[in-house]
């Protein structure tokens, strides 16, 4: 079962039961011990989980064949505040790449967390800015839900540092609407080049 | 290709001249979507039928510059090298201007004098004689690949892939220059109160006055690339963005509607009859209600790249090339309306936009270089089949090249088997319904020997109705 975990013990293997899948964290390229991290479905269902070891190690026993995310959570300043990395399972016993954690500067700018903005159109956009972490070929995307958690707009993938975002969604029951005035979440996505996708924190915006 | 209404058939009572304007019937398509507005819409009537008038073949390919058609006629249209090709109305070659950089992307724009306005590859703006000789260049140091606009003052409207918007005189001499964020390839359109209205790459649409000053801008989700405002008389601007989104503004700057396709918009909206939009969406040719919501869909089988022009003559008929490489005339009438009224298979992508010529033609050109009319007085002058829908099949393309493709069309004829005769009456092939309801036939007897060029008939097996069919070889 996925929801076995393991520590892998640095220097002596895995204990029983033998993980399938392995893999490990590091920090601007230093081991990250203590970090939580999640095995999850492609929704996003967490099934299992476990926390990194002294040399940033982590496996997942059990593993069944087919499409799994393995997210980590940040711990630190200046950390992401999580990292994913989506994996195939075949069977075999597989190393996934290593995780990086760290930033490199990452963060949303604007608006800032509880923002109060008249709620946008075309002519009247709200503008998000973001800094992109400094890593060649690092793309941001935009993802904003209402206070429900239903998604209302997401972006599509830019290498730049900021978006315009003119109140139309494009996702479920707003799609091709202006969202109504009402408080929302949004955050940054971070494209990595090493096909691995880190966010910084959600903020809050209310739209009057 | 197939349509589905997306509503009951919704009949606006609004008047033509009250939506686009009174405009003379047979006015010129003298650039990129007819006339400054961009409203790809003409006065003159499609084709009733796939009847091939003539063909040129070029050596170099012809991507997304579109012909346009002259006051006395003569097509010109760029090429993918560094060709502008001038054609007279029987498709015969008047003469070929050879610059520096490619005319993949521009369409010419042709001025009351005659001169010939196209943007390059090389970042020159060209200005060509009606004989084809240069009559000068202006510079702007970056790739021209909008199509240039020239408003009824005679001043020159294009953009450049440094972002720039440039406003020219005649003379080739700069009245100035407006800095957007990112490239652009966006035709500016031209309102009759002289305002300009194109997208960048920088994801806005602008609205520029016109001594260069900003009017208004307006954020979209994505970049704004290939696709061309359309403006109408009633003070509402149309234009799509990569961002999946057909918006409707007013002429000041306020907001009317989006209509969300789910896909990029590359293709330039058209305004029809009762200011019915019409915009290629992935394979969808989408008709839109002026209220902004949708009217029917027409499905073709590849991306549509280019842009549809819409012809109000008779019932109307908007016309589109795909990537399926048909070039597609559909109804607009209301009774069927976004039924296909004809298609026919040049076999190459086509992404420029089609464009009807002063002599009745309708003149559309393909990524392999041909340029194809259609219309009366054809040297092959052989009618469509007779089918006029009641038969349950129509033959596509015809006349036809080797094979022919039998769609379904109006009623449906059923699980019968569709019977080929020779013009002596003699059964050469019975054909079965394929599993998308349509017919093939190889050209091929029931004996597996290719049958001569020549004209056949068609029927459904125990349906009267026949259809008349060509093949040429």
């Amino acid at each position: 079962m996925p929801g076995c975990s393991v520590d892998i013990r640095d220097g002596v293997g895995p204990r029983v039961p033998v993980p399938n899948v392995e893999g490990w964290v590091v920090r601007a390229g230093s081991p990250a011990q203590g970090l939580e991290v999640d095995l999850r479905t492609e929704a996003g269902q967490q099934v299992a989980t476990t926390t990194t070891g002294r040399a940033g190690g982590f496996g997942f026993a059990d593993v069944t064949p087919g499409t799994w995310e393995v997210k980590v959570s940040g711990l630190r300043t200046g950390d992401f505040e999580s990292a994913v990395r989506t994996i195939l399972v075949d069977g075999e016993t597989m190393t996934i790449p290593r995780v990086d954690i760290y930033g490199y500067g990452a963060a949303a700018l604007e608006p800032g967390d509880g923002a109060t903005l008249k709620a946008p159109n075309p002519t009247r956009p709200v503008v998000f800015r973001w800094v992109l972490p400094d890593i060649a070929g690092a793309a941001a995307r935009v993802r904003l839900h209402d206070s429900a958690g239903n998604a209302v707009w997401f972006s599509q993938s830019f290498q730049g540092d900021s978006l315009p975002w003119n109140g139309l969604g494009n996702q479920g029951r707003y799609q091709g609407t202006l969202a109504p005035p009402g408080s929302y979440t949004w955050r940054v996505k971070f494209e990595l080049p090493d096909s691995s996708e880190a966010r910084v924190a959600t903020r809050r915006l209310v739209l009057t | 290709m197939s349509k589905c209404l997306a509503a009951p058939a919704f009949v606006a009572l609004t008047t033509v001249a009250s939506v686009l304007g009174a405009r003379p019937v047979g006015a010129q398509w003298s650039m990129f979507h007819a006339d400054p507005r961009h409203s790809g819409f003409s006065a003159a009537e499609a084709p009733g039928s796939a009847t091939l008038a003539w063909t040129f073949s070029g050596s170099d390919s012809i991507f997304y510059s579109s012909p346009v058609i002259g006051a006395d006629g003569t097509i010109y249209m760029g090429t993918v090298t560094n060709k502008v090709v001038a054609l007279r109305s029987d498709g015969s070659l008047l003469w070929t201007f050879v610059g520096n950089g490619s005319f993949r992307y521009s369409t010419p724009a042709i001025a009351a004098d005659g001169s010939v306005y196209i943007g390059g590859g090389d970042g020159r703006l060209y200005a060509v004689n009606p004989t084809g000789t240069l009559r000068w260049t202006f510079t702007a140091g970056a790739p021209i690949k909008p199509s240039p606009n020239i408003a009824s003052d005679g001043t020159i409207y294009l953009g450049a892939d440094n972002g720039r918007l440039y406003a020219i005189r005649p003379d080739s001499t700069l009245v100035w220059t407006y800095q957007t964020g990112d490239s652009i390839r966006s035709s500016p359109a031209v309102a009759p109160d002289g305002t300009i209205f194109f997208g960048s790459e920088d994801f806005y649409f602008y609205a520029l006055w016109p001594n260069g000053t900003l009017r208004w801008r307006a954020a979209t989700g994505n970049i704004i690339k290939f696709c061309s405002p359309a403006v109408t008389d009633s003070g509402v601007v149309y234009f799509g963005s990569y961002d999946g989104f057909l918006y409707a503004m007013t002429t000041a700057g306020a907001f009317k509607w989006a209509y969300y396709t789910g896909h990029v918009i590359r293709s330039s909206p058209a305004v029809g009859r009762n200011g019915i939009i019409y915009v290629g969406s992935d394979q969808d040719l989408l008709a839109l209600n002026p209220n902004g919501t949708l009217r029917w869909k027409y499905r073709t089988s590849g991306e549509i790249y280019g842009s549809p022009a819409y012809l109000d003559g008779g019932d109307g008929a908007v016309c589109v090339g795909s990537d399926d490489g048909e070039f597609h005339v559909v109804d607009t009438a209301i009774a069927n309306e976004g039924d296909t009224t004809w298609t026919y298979l040049v076999g190459s992508p086509i992404r420029s936009s089609p464009a009807p010529t002063v002599t009745g033609k309708l003149v559309v050109a393909d990524l392999a270089g041909r340029v194809w009319a259609f219309g009366p007085t054809s040297p092959v002058s052989v009618a469509d089949d007779s089918d006029g829908g009641v038969a349950g099949v129509r033959a596509v393309p015809n006349p036809s090249v080797g094979a022919v493709r039998f769609v379904p069309v109006g009623r449906d004829g059923g699980e019968r088997r569709l019977l080929i005769y020779d013009l002596l009456g003699r059964q050469v092939a019975a054909l079965s319904r394929g599993s998308d309801g349509g017919y093939w036939w190889n050209g091929l007897d029931k004996d597996q020997r290719r049958e001569s060029l020549g004209i056949y008939f068609y029927r459904l097996d125990g349906l009267a109705r026949t259809g008349r069919l060509v093949l040429l070889r």
